[in-house]
């Protein structure tokens, strides 16, 4: 690498990793009875050492099902209680490896200790929903006790909050439901992430909420018109209001066109948004995650061979809930051999891009403001402060 | 363990046998993998990758698992109606995208299928969860509905408590059948539905003995006596069995078959099971023996049983962890070698008379007897 230092990274999305998750279900006793050592630290911690970062906008849940089989549950209530559990057991058990950031003291405590900054989000407000005829703000708030301080408001599809991009032609604006949710996340100094939700929803956020707002995992749809970018004015409004805009490394995003786009679609994307929305608005959430479209014969194994042996897919597997070969939630993802960029489709060759943002003659100042600064200095500024 | 397959070296009397007789296999999990290769695009599963099997394994009739306790058995969902519905919708539509099977409810209509070369299926239960309706209410609604949707057999419980029920896990609460669990057995008996015991603690099988006013099934089980796991029939339970009329299905899978067996890594055959079944028929006669095989070696799935302890307590009453390796026996390890199982009967100096009603026909009188 060109960089004559390597930056301090960050992630503004990525699903926790399933098999943590299972790991941890599997020795639940062991680890909190004292006679296992956590195991963030030999399922997890490697991912992330291996990603190089050390700030994590972490999804314990959200509106899609991932992997049921393992961790994840059609009752996305239970879902996001039980993995926001899995983080407060471990840390209680004495797992010294991250630090769930609360505060603004947290995340710097974090940082300078050299911690894993994990900040615990929701990737859709299903499990938000609580009982089905009142609008209930008890679990946001149970939640945000437990830890959560970033709140995507949609998934693709529909919730009771609003309406995801894969359900654009409603013309719908949040429900009373998401708009007292948002107000609520608001005063609870959440972070507010607008991330699939169509477009009605998100000009609506912005007239409920006053703080910044961020999208932590999508492209431009000036160079990709998928129902998931965002417009040029849309990425204006996020970098008006401080906020930032995480660069997903999802194939169909980058560039829809291409059926293996590669780094230069990616760099070409990151370039496009920094130029529209100032360059310190820009980060990287490349959405690494344990589904992606069911197409391959190894992920269709990946059903089949159940058990810890499964790891060796919980990059690339398919969604059990997807009725729809190359769809999630309604939106066409593609049949894709790699659902991400051809480069750095796995959290060990996160890497990549920084050497290819150098190769493209990115200054040092302005890759370390994407690699990392940009979202930790977000984060520093957003979080409450004690 | 040396030992010879018998499926190349058939005896003419034992192939008679399998052609002569209607072979009934009350329990069976085709639908995991139905509905993953669903899942991903592909249609008519039945006709291109179980029919063919079930042909040459000699198998006419099966009651295959279309919901139950667990996600594992629900389409992978936590919601265990919904995942239920699921899969019973896609049996309809598979029943129309070709013609290797017909749904059946009762026995003319197993009889037709069967006389018509085609599979006959019944929808059956492992748990009924999917059955229980609002938490706070003993409402009966759910049963009924999944009876006209065609469920014809029904596994009060499957290894935890419901609200019925106690399964193995519910050991130590040393629970019968709730209120609720009684006038369910009761309904099934009324709007035709076979009364499951498999998996039940003490309390709640004696229970329901004393409760049903129809025979009913163990549907897939071995003898404590031969293998003694806590899933297994005690002596006193197989009496029972025998006084109630009911049959049990004997289970194909080597941890209820022989004790250790699959963790030593040693063959068992179906010779195993016929240890089982002599125990059974010495007891209270071979007239009460059926084969409930609980086949879980498909293409894509290789052990269904393993899929259902993803962690631990998930399976509640099961040994957690993750079995390694092959849990069915060694022979017949597929579906498509079911064929050879006449012949280790034949071997043990079984009647074909006895042969029959073991393959098929002692089923197949307790489902003449119970479904409407």
């Amino acid at each position: 690498m060109n960089l004559r230092d390597t930056p301090f990274l960050a992630d503004t999305h990525q699903e926790i990793l399933d098999a943590y998750v299972y790991e941890f279900l599997f020795h639940e006793e062991a680890v909190l009875t004292g006679r296992r050592p956590p195991v963030f630290d030999s399922v997890y911690l490697p991912k992330l050492k291996a990603q190089g970062v050390g700030l994590v906008n972490m999804s314990v849940g959200g509106d899609h099902v991932a992997q049921i089989m393992y961790s994840a549950s059609d009752l996305r209530f239970w879902d996001a209680n039980k993995k926001l559990d899995v983080l407060n057991s471990e840390l209680e058990a004495g797992c010294e490896s991250f630090v769930l950031c609360r505060t603004a003291a947290d995340l710097d405590a974090a940082v300078e200790s050299g911690r894993i900054a994990v900040i615990a989000s929701i990737s859709g407000g299903r499990p938000l929903e609580g009982k089905p005829n009142l609008n209930l703000l008890s679990s946001l708030r149970n939640l945000n006790r437990l830890g959560l301080r970033s709140l995507q408001l949609t998934g693709n599809g529909r919730n009771r909050l609003g309406d995801g991009c894969g359900q654009a032609r409603t013309r719908g604006r949040l429900s009373d439901y998401g708009a007292k949710v948002v107000q609520e996340a608001g005063r609870l100094g959440m972070i507010i992430d607008t991330a699939q939700l169509a477009d009605p929803g998100f000009r609506d956020v912005l007239e409920l909420h006053d703080g910044p707002v961020i999208d932590s995992h999508t492209c431009a749809s000036a160079l990709c018109d998928h129902p998931r970018n965002i417009s040029d004015a849309r990425i204006r409004a996020i970098a008006e209001r401080g906020g930032i805009i995480g660069v997903s490394f999802r194939a169909a995003l980058v560039n829809q066109n291409k059926e293996d786009p590669d780094l230069s679609d990616l760099i070409r994307q990151i370039r496009h948004i920094a130029e529209v929305a100032g360059v310190e608005h820009v980060a990287l959430g490349p959405d690494y995650c344990a589904y992606s479209t069911p197409v391959r014969r190894d992920a269709v194994r990946g059903y089949a061979n159940l058990g810890p042996d499964f790891c060796e897919f919980d990059d690339q597997t398919p969604s059990q809930s997807e009725k729809n070969p190359g769809f999630i939630a309604g939106v066409w993802y593609g049949l894709r051999k790699s659902d991400f960029v051809q480069g750095p489709n796995t959290h060990e060759s996160f890497g990549q891009v920084l050497e290819a943002l150098s190769d493209a003659g990115f200054p040092d100042e302005d890759i370390a403001g994407i690699a990392g600064r940009n979202y930790l200095q977000f984060c520093r500024k957003n979080l409450p402060g004690a | 363990m040396d030992y010879t397959p018998l499926k190349d070296s058939m005896s003419e009397r034992a192939l008679r046998l399998n052609e002569e007789t209607v072979t009934v296999n009350i329990h069976d999990h085709l639908m995991f993998e139905l509905m993953i290769r669903r899942d991903q695009g592909e249609r008519n599963v039945f006709e291109k990758h179980f029919a063919p099997n079930l042909r040459k394994g000699g198998i006419n009739v099966i009651a295959t698992t279309v919901g139950a306790n667990s996600p594992c058995v629900c389409n992978l969902t936590d919601l265990l109606e919904y995942g239920s519905f699921d899969q019973i919708d896609a049996l309809y539509e598979e029943e129309k995208e070709g013609d290797s099977f017909r749904i059946c409810r009762n026995y003319d209509e197993i009889m037709a299928a069967a006389g018509a070369g085609k599979t006959a299926v019944l929808m059956s239960f492992e748990g009924s969860r999917a059955l229980e309706g609002r938490p706070d209410e003993d409402n009966l609604c759910m049963l009924r509905i999944f009876h006209r949707l065609g469920l014809r057999v029904n596994c009060m419980v499957g290894g935890g408590r419901t609200h019925f029920a106690g399964g193995m896990g519910d050991a130590r609460s040393g629970a019968g059948l709730t209120t609720f669990g009684v006038k369910a057995v009761q309904e099934m008996n009324r709007i035709g539905m076979l009364v499951d015991v498999t998996h039940m603690t003490d309390p709640g099988f004696f229970d329901v003995i004393e409760v049903t006013e129809k025979p009913i099934v163990v549907s897939h089980i071995g003898v404590k006596k031969v293998c003694p796991v806590e899933t297994n029939l005690s002596d006193d339970q197989i009496r029972a069995i025998g006084r109630n009329g009911g049959v049990i299905g004997m289970e194909m899978t080597k941890i209820e078959t022989r004790l250790g067996a699959a963790d030593r890594g040693e063959t068992v055959t179906f010779d195993t099971v016929v240890d089982h079944i002599d125990h059974i028929a010495e007891l209270i006669g071979p007239e009460h023996v059926g084969l409930g095989l609980d086949f879980d070696n498909f293409d894509l799935i290789h052990n269904i049983h393993r899929a259902m302890c993803p962690a631990p307590g998930s399976i509640e009453g099961f040994p957690t962890g993750i079995p390694k390796g092959d849990q069915m026996l060694d022979e017949p390890n597929k579906i498509e070698e079911c064929h050879v199982i006449a012949e280790y009967l034949v071997r043990r100096g079984y009647s074909d008379r006895d042969i029959q009603g073991i393959l098929g026909n002692n089923m197949l009188r307790l489902l003449k007897e119970t479904l409407k």
